[in-house]
């Protein structure tokens, strides 16, 4: 349903209508940004690539062409690329590890210190694995996407991402057991 | 263990540092439409973009299609013996075969060639005529004036054969001793002196077998007057 409006809306901002891109803009900006988030982890750095992201399909609008790939995979697919292309200038992943800050996620006491603690591990453990490893845990898993989806924002056979995404989840428990032992 | 790391990953998505602040949204949104109305006001129209990659090949065609075409249109005006009367000839072939399914079409077309064979043909026996009449031509010009193909056709050449200064005063030493000799000729035998400056004046003997009409008028009175 939601794939479908999105459809309409970008065949309208193709022609030129602006308000129609304010309304995919609203109906994704916290996807794009919880995906830039999860892999930068600094929160200026997250809200300029977001808007920046959201400038950029704006221009290629036109190049989009509804041929099996759906208009949020490809919005994704500019978001992932934008990601590369910001450590690329940077060149400096070490620094990731220095901006993470678990901030309030509003809820109960005894939920806070169980889910809280679990939530940094996460995150902690998240930062140790590999690039292609982290995209897939944040789409799959957080996100919720389908493998199909996915394929298409990677670049990828659905195949390569069932590999990929078994591969993943073992590389992360590895990591959080380590960290637990700590 | 699995299952755990599962629910806290999903649990990541409500985690609120995660997700954009209301005031960013808004503010990031008006951004970036306005950014888009300057960015529309800057490029009026909405034209299709044509991507490079079929730019390239298309100009590639249409230069091939150009070049094919003009050596074809210039291969037609050309004879047997020609650099592109091959191209002729393959474009007669092509025109016959395309037209071979309608009978119509392909007799005119073989009329055509046909024609233009003929064609050919009394323009060459034209220009054989031509070079045949300019070879003669030649000969004949050789044959009488034998002496133009002699003549130097160099500056130094020229200078060889034209003569010295010594050369040119034995000459006019000679031409005075004869002028000398026929004056006193013409005083011997009563002629008058006109003749001797012209003589001195070295005048063409054409000139002295036809004299001007004056000279004509006063011999007459010179002879009226002795007579």
């Amino acid at each position: 349903m939601v794939t479908e409006h999105l459809q309409i809306l970008a065949q309208r901002a193709q022609s030129g209508h602006v308000d129609s891109f304010g309304k995919i803009y609203d109906l994704l900006v916290e996807k794009i940004y919880r995906f830039i988030f999860f892999r930068i982890g600094v929160r200026e750095e997250t809200e300029d690539l977001t808007e920046e992201v959201f400038f950029k399909v704006y221009q290629k609008i036109q190049s989009y062409r509804n041929e099996g790939v759906p208009f949020e995979a490809w919005i994704f697919k500019i978001a992932r690329n934008q990601i590369i292309d910001y450590y690329r200038t940077k060149k400096d992943l070490s620094s990731l590890d220095d901006h993470f800050e678990i901030e309030d996620p509003g809820l109960t006491p005894e939920e806070y210190t169980e889910k809280t603690i679990s939530q940094e591990e996460m995150l902690e453990a998240l930062k140790k694995i590999p690039d292609s490893y982290q995209e897939l845990i944040i789409l799959k898993f957080i996100e919720g996407k389908d493998n199909e989806e996915i394929s298409h924002i990677l670049d990828k056979p659905i195949a390569h991402i069932r590999v990929l995404q078994s591969r993943s989840l073992k590389a992360l428990k590895k990591v959080v057991k380590k960290e637990k032992k700590k | 263990m699995r299952k755990d790391i599962l629910i806290t990953l999903k649990s990541l998505k409500e985690l609120k540092m995660a997700s954009p602040n209301p005031t960013f949204k808004q503010n990031a949104k008006s951004r970036l439409i306005e950014r888009i109305k300057l960015d529309q006001n800057m490029t009026v129209s909405y034209a299709p973009r044509v991507s490079n990659r079929f730019v390239y090949p298309f100009a590639f065609a249409v230069f091939l299609l150009f070049s094919a075409s003009g050596t074809v249109f210039a291969a037609q005006s050309s004879n047997p013996n020609e650099f592109l009367y091959p191209v002729k000839i393959a474009s007669e072939k092509v025109a016959l075969a395309i037209t071979s399914p309608i009978p119509s079409l392909n007799s005119q077309v073989a009329e055509l060639v046909e024609k233009r064979r003929v064609e050919e043909t009394t323009e060459l026996e034209k220009r054989e005529k031509q070079d045949f009449d300019k070879n003669s031509t030649i000969d004949k010009e050789d044959k009488v004036h034998p002496a133009k193909k002699q003549e130097p056709k160099t500056i130094q050449e020229q200078n060889k054969q034209k003569p010295t200064k010594g050369q040119v005063k034995s000459k006019s030493t000679q031409l005075e001793n004869k002028t000398k000799k026929k004056s006193q000729d013409s005083i011997s035998s009563g002629k008058p002196e006109r003749k001797q400056d012209n003589a001195r004046n070295d005048k063409p003997e054409k000139k002295e077998d036809h004299p001007n009409p004056e000279n004509n008028s006063s011999e007459k009175s010179n002879s009226k007057s002795k007579n």
